[in-house]
């Protein structure tokens, strides 16, 4: 599933976003997003990954305008939707859905299945009840769920069959880009792999664009036509997914990879060592917001880490790192010290 | 559930039997002799002694108690000490009064209080804060002052409406709302408060879950994520509350119709326990059980239908 974003075909394109929250009067307001491009072409995944606090989320909120932007545009097909809301926001609703992270809370409970998954279509008129009910009828069959049971409470599904309906929700007004925010985390493995792989054939089916949100890579490499890195609100690390996982460029990306769990023992005990052995060394954190963010946990900092904010720059045709020894040698890590080529290893 | 409601309604019949008896032996307990007070002071203990033995007065409680419940599953309260009619007719012409009164106030601080509530959620902090400080009003204000005030108001300087009296809307329906207005609002203001507070903190409960996130994130208007959603999921709490205030309520309507001098069942309970007509109290004790019965048994339903969550466990 590899899609090339010629110019123009762009479904999403992201510039320069900021975003920030308030802590309350008196202190800083909490930079949650920095200055992030992202763009999505049509048909094509987009992941954005990072740990908690990473502002991945707060980024997927954005999109979908449950966050004020502070500066920076988001457009859908060229037309600019940062800080649309009320009319504008629903109408938008036809082009762009959301699947969120929980599934044993993010359909109303007092509501039936149907119900829930046909609110979208309320949006749209013209529309006769029963039209909207084949509209749900196709889309849970689609989904793998028994329209027959669309009459149900969501208390009488699993975990996986509400993701299921979330995403029946998300489908039935037939949109262009559909954000995912965590939206397999919180399933068993077996049933991730299930949800991931009705997310893919949905995808070619219709050539819907997804914005994949996760925490984890290894959820997202095999879905993602591209991965985002990010970590405190800035983009660390930008490519082709199988680049960014196999091949990482950024010592943050390598970490990310080594929090994996891999089911082989004495790797798995090799990582926990390095993880342990990594300290936070507070001479490198960024004074003022310059510098790189990521150099108080970076095994490799050094000073010129922090004298500057180091910029994202394209190493390669489609891909970008805003690590300061991205121009040294591309291949960063291959020699140096114990803690990272143990990272390595385990990165490979 | 149909089951569930058997129960409660089984449970309810218990109540029926249980109250008018707490009622009448504390009657029985307390002093004072109806003789007297129909006969006044100067009257001799012979006359005294006579008119108990002619109602029956002189007989142990526990005879006269068992005479009263034979006659009250046979739908015979007794007859007024006082007036001699029938208690039940003497009650049921009341009735209507003051299930004008009460159920008014219901539907008024029941639609002002949610509507209250729902405003103060959707928009500025400054709903918020007046809510906060109109509810600690409503908890300080009490009925009774509140209604002269509004007699003075509205009645007296503004001449809108009349301070006092009833007026049967089978004569007059204008008549019978006007003469209901200050009352109903006198009796609900407390409610409203209650209502309105208890709407506002289960909506932003509502409104701050995953799922309201998932609605707007999905394009749901504000007012489907609002009515549809949150305040479905909300109405719970808030019924429950509706029926503890409506309960409040009851006793309100006895200091309120006096005060707008409304015959209803309050002010009969006032004027018969003044008197110590005992058959009329405990007429009164068994009509506000039925009250409490039926109300707590259609908020029950009304819980059920709203709330799926209830009818699955």
């Amino acid at each position: 599933m590899t899609a090339t974003v010629e110019s123009g075909s762009e479904v999403l394109k992201i510039r320069n976003l900021s975003v920030s929250y308030s802590q309350g009067f008196g202190r800083p307001r909490l930079r949650a997003v920095q200055g992030v491009d992202i763009t999505v072409g049509r048909g094509e995944t987009v992941s954005i990954v990072g740990e908690s606090g990473s502002g991945k989320s707060t980024i997927g909120g954005a999109i979908l305008g449950l966050t004020p932007v502070e500066s920076g545009s988001i457009e859908l097909y060229g037309e600019e939707i940062a800080g649309v809301t009320g009319k504008g926001r629903r109408a938008l609703s036809a082009r762009l859905q959301a699947v969120f992270q929980d599934p044993f809370s993010s359909l109303d409970p007092a509501r039936t299945v149907r119900d829930s998954v046909s609110e979208p279509l309320r949006a749209e008129t013209g529309l006769t009840s029963t039209q909207v009910r084949e509209r749900v009828d196709e889309v849970l069959r689609r989904v793998g769920v028994d329209p027959a049971l669309a009459s149900r409470y969501p208390s009488a599904f699993s975990g996986g069959q509400r993701q299921r309906i979330s995403i029946a929700r998300a489908l039935v007004r037939r949109p262009q880009l559909v954000v995912c925010d965590e939206a397999v985390s919180a399933l068993d493995v077996s049933v991730q792999a299930q949800v991931l792989n009705l997310l893919d054939e949905l995808q070619k089916e219709a050539g819907t664009s997804f914005v994949f949100i996760s925490h984890n890579m290894a959820v997202v490499r095999h879905i993602s036509d591209r991965i985002v890195v990010l970590y405190h609100g800035r983009i660390m690390e930008e490519g082709p997914a199988e680049d960014v996982a196999d091949r990482p460029a950024h010592p943050y990306t390598r970490s990310l990879l080594a929090a994996v769990p891999v089911p082989e023992v004495n790797a798995q005990r090799a990582r926990r060592m390095a993880r342990t052995a990594a300290t936070v060394r507070t001479e490198f954190a960024p004074v003022d917001g310059i510098g790189c963010p990521f150099a108080p946990r970076c095994p490799l900092a050094e000073a010129r880490c922090v004298e500057s904010t180091p910029p994202l720059v394209e190493f390669a045709p489609g891909r970008k790192s805003a690590c300061v020894r991205i121009n040294d040698s591309l291949a960063v890590g291959h020699e140096e010290g114990v803690a990272l080529t143990t990272l390595d290893v385990a990165a490979s | 559930m149909i089951k569930t409601l058997g129960l409660r309604l089984l449970a309810s019949l218990v109540l029926l039997i249980v109250v008018p008896t707490v009622t009448f032996f504390l009657q029985a307990v307390t002093p004072g002799n109806v003789a007297q007070s129909i006969l006044g002071i100067g009257a001799t203990p012979q006359s005294v002694a006579a008119l108990d033995n002619q109602l029956g007065l002189d007989r142990p409680v526990w005879q006269r108690y068992l005479d009263w419940l034979a006659g009250f599953f046979h739908g015979d309260l007794g007859t007024s000490y006082i007036t001699g009619d029938s208690v039940v007719r003497t009650l049921s012409g009341r009735l209507g009064v003051s299930l004008s009164l009460i159920v008014g106030a219901l539907v008024v601080f029941t639609i002002v209080g949610v509507l209250l509530g729902i405003l103060s959620t959707s928009s500025s902090r400054v709903w918020g804060r007046l809510i906060d400080v109109v509810s600690t009003a409503g908890i300080a204000i009490p009925n009774f002052w509140l209604g002269v005030l509004l007699i003075g108001v509205f009645a007296v300087q503004l001449n809108l409406l009349p301070a006092t009296g009833y007026v049967q809307p089978s004569e007059n329906v204008g008549g019978w709302i006007a003469s209901l207005v200050l009352p109903v609002i006198a009796l609900a203001f407390a409610g409203i408060t209650g209502v309105a507070k208890q709407t506002r903190d289960q909506m932003l409960v509502s409104l701050a879950s995953p799922y309201a996130r998932s609605l707007r994130a999905n394009g749901a208007s504000e007012a489907s994520l609002l009515f549809r959603h949150a305040l479905r999921n909300a109405s719970g709490p808030i019924i429950t509350v509706i029926g503890l205030i409506f309960v409040g309520a009851l006793s309100g309507s006895v200091v309120v119709e006096n005060i707008f001098v409304l015959p209803g069942l309050g002010s009969q309970a006032v004027q018969s326990t003044a008197q110590r007509d005992l058959p009329v109290i405990q007429g009164i004790a068994v009509y506000f059980t039925i009250i409490v019965v039926v109300v707590n048994v259609v908020i029950d339903v009304v819980n059920t239908i709203l709330n799926p969550k209830a009818r699955a466990s």
